[in-house]
């Protein structure tokens, strides 16, 4: 499926991501924050993308973990990469916020903190799957699910613990001239995330058909 | 059920007498618990006296890092003799032989708890005794839950290269949830007026992890482990 | 948990001690000038940064691809001398 949509996908992105400075740089400056608060219209998509990526590669572990289908396994590694990369927009971005702010790079509250968690989590993924020899792809998976069910605990901990990070209330109640650049922002980098998973994969079963030969051919 | 559980005791019972005829585990971790114990300390004191509330942190980081010794002793004692793969060649459910290893575990925690808080209300005046009940509560939760983890990920890296720096660096990430339930549930108990509610807050969300935790471990240890 | 703050912007301290958490966010119309310098830099920091990832993880892609397709075309070629030499 993916593999007819890579150029429209491609398209689509590269449009968006054109058009995206404009709507930002004309919605309206926020009260408290003022103008860097314009960080939120890529922030937060990152995060959105970066979570999307987590449950990706959580989902298709298990596939992979219960079912050991290759195809699951190739999407997990595709994803948890996705997942690291816009793991590391979202911890770069953050900070320069705060540090604008709030006058610290690194507030640690909660949320913040086990945001770092889930980064380290999936970048020991990778870890694991470069470095743990043979039959690693099985115990990475097992690490990915772990991963994404500690999630949950990661977004709620926010409304329970009363920290210096907006609540989650905030992208509902964003009024209107803000809310249409954000999610604008948000499908466009939601159609980037689709453009990169889709060629991360390609790349695995090129990877997989030169496995193949290489077995084939030292028979 | 009830061969699970009388199955999972026997694996315990072998684990405590392999343990003690030498008592390698016990030694080694408790001691290493408290050179913990004692560099956190020194870390930790300024102008002879320690930092405000530094006890709860050092617990249980003391805690996460005697523990991860001790699974990874564990389980390399497994492959001598090819001892693992006989548990797992046992024409019984897997996961009893999971549930035994594990239960063997949290035993050699606790038992590298009671020397790590002895010492650390030694060195700290014993302020973490205020509430023994609710204290041992968060130290029970919080112990199991990081066994559970690090005793899946520990088996699954049994026979994997690189396995001594592949254990913390798939440990930490997944168990910080845990340490910060178990060190913000410390500091509320230790406080000069403690916060109990939120002493149980952290309880009960050490808790939540727990059963979630555990979940995991039993329904996955099947899978994985069977290369 | 003992939080430092550096002794730099206005914007910084006033925030700090203004409120402990946002509840939404309220747009404006127009901004004093004074707010606004500090922070662009940062601005433009972030969207660079985000960016220069992106793109950074398209290049590392494309020349992953073409080492792929590299010993794609050389097993071809050992696998079909192989065949030929049969």
């Amino acid at each position: 499926m993916t593999r007819r949509l890579f150029n429209p996908l491609l398209v689509v992105a590269a449009g968006m991501f054109a058009a995206a400075p404009i709507l930002v740089a004309l919605a309206p400056n926020e009260v408290t924050m003022g103008l860097v608060a314009k960080i939120v219209y890529f922030h937060v998509p990152v995060w959105f993308m970066m979570f999307l990526g987590v449950f990706i590669c959580g989902i298709a572990s298990g596939v992979y973990l219960f079912k050991d289908k290759q195809s699951a396994d190739r999407l997990a590694v595709s994803a948890a990469e996705l997942a690291v990369l816009f793991g590391l927009m979202g911890l770069t971005t953050g900070p320069l916020w705060a540090r604008v702010s709030w006058g610290l790079w690194w507030p640690w509250d909660v949320r913040t903190t086990l945001a770092l968690i889930l980064e380290l989590n999936f970048v020991a993924y990778l870890l694991l799957r470069k470095y743990g020899g043979p039959g690693s792809e099985k115990l990475a998976a097992g690490l990915a699910l772990f991963g994404m069910f500690n999630v949950p605990f990661v977004y709620v901990s926010v409304n329970v613990w009363r920290t210096l990070h907006p609540e989650t209330t905030v992208v509902p109640t964003l009024p209107g001239p803000m809310a249409g650049p954000f999610w604008w922002c948000v499908i466009a980098y939601l159609a980037l995330f689709l453009v990169m998973l889709s060629g991360r994969r390609r790349l695995e079963e090129q990877r997989a058909i030169v496995d193949r030969l290489r077995l084939a051919h030292e028979r | 059920m009830s061969e699970f559980f009388r199955i999972a005791w026997l694996v315990m019972q072998k684990d405590i007498r392999v343990e003690s005829r030498s008592r390698e585990l016990v030694y080694t971790t408790a001691f290493f618990a408290t050179s913990c114990v004692l560099v956190f300390s020194i870390a930790f004191v300024r102008g002879g006296r320690p930092i405000d509330e530094a006890e709860a942190g050092i617990v249980w980081v003391a805690l996460a890092y005697t523990g991860q010794l001790a699974l990874s002793r564990t389980f390399e004692r497994e492959l001598s003799h090819d001892a693992l793969r006989g548990l797992l060649l046992a024409p019984v459910e897997r996961s009893s032989v999971f549930v035994g290893k594990l239960l063997g575990i949290v035993m050699l925690m606790v038992v590298v708890e009671v020397v790590v808080v002895f010492f650390v209300s030694l060195f700290f005046s014993g302020t973490l005794f205020k509430h023994v009940f609710w204290f041992s509560a968060l130290m029970a939760s919080g112990t199991i839950g990081f066994a559970a983890v690090g005793a899946l990920f520990a088996a699954m890296l049994a026979r994997t290269q690189s396995r001594t720096v592949l254990l913390p660096v798939l440990l930490y990430p997944v168990t910080v949830p845990i340490l910060i339930a178990g060190v913000s549930g410390t500091v509320a108990l230790i406080q000069p007026e403690p916060n109990l509610d939120l002493a149980r807050f952290w309880l009960a969300l050490t808790i939540f992890f727990d059963v979630v935790f555990l979940t995991l471990t039993l329904w996955t240890f099947e899978p994985l482990m069977t290369e | 948990m003992c939080v430092p703050i550096p002794g730099s912007s206005a914007i910084a301290i006033s925030a700090q001690s203004s409120q402990p958490a946002l509840e939404e966010f309220v747009p404006i119309a127009e901004l004093p000038e004074t707010d606004r310098l500090p922070a662009a830099p940062f601005l433009v920091a972030a969207y660079s940064v985000v960016w220069i990832l992106a793109f950074g993880y398209f290049w590392l892609l494309s020349r992953r691809f073409s080492e792929v397709e590299r010993d794609l075309a050389e097993l071809k070629n050992v696998l079909g001398d192989d065949l030929d030499a049969k």
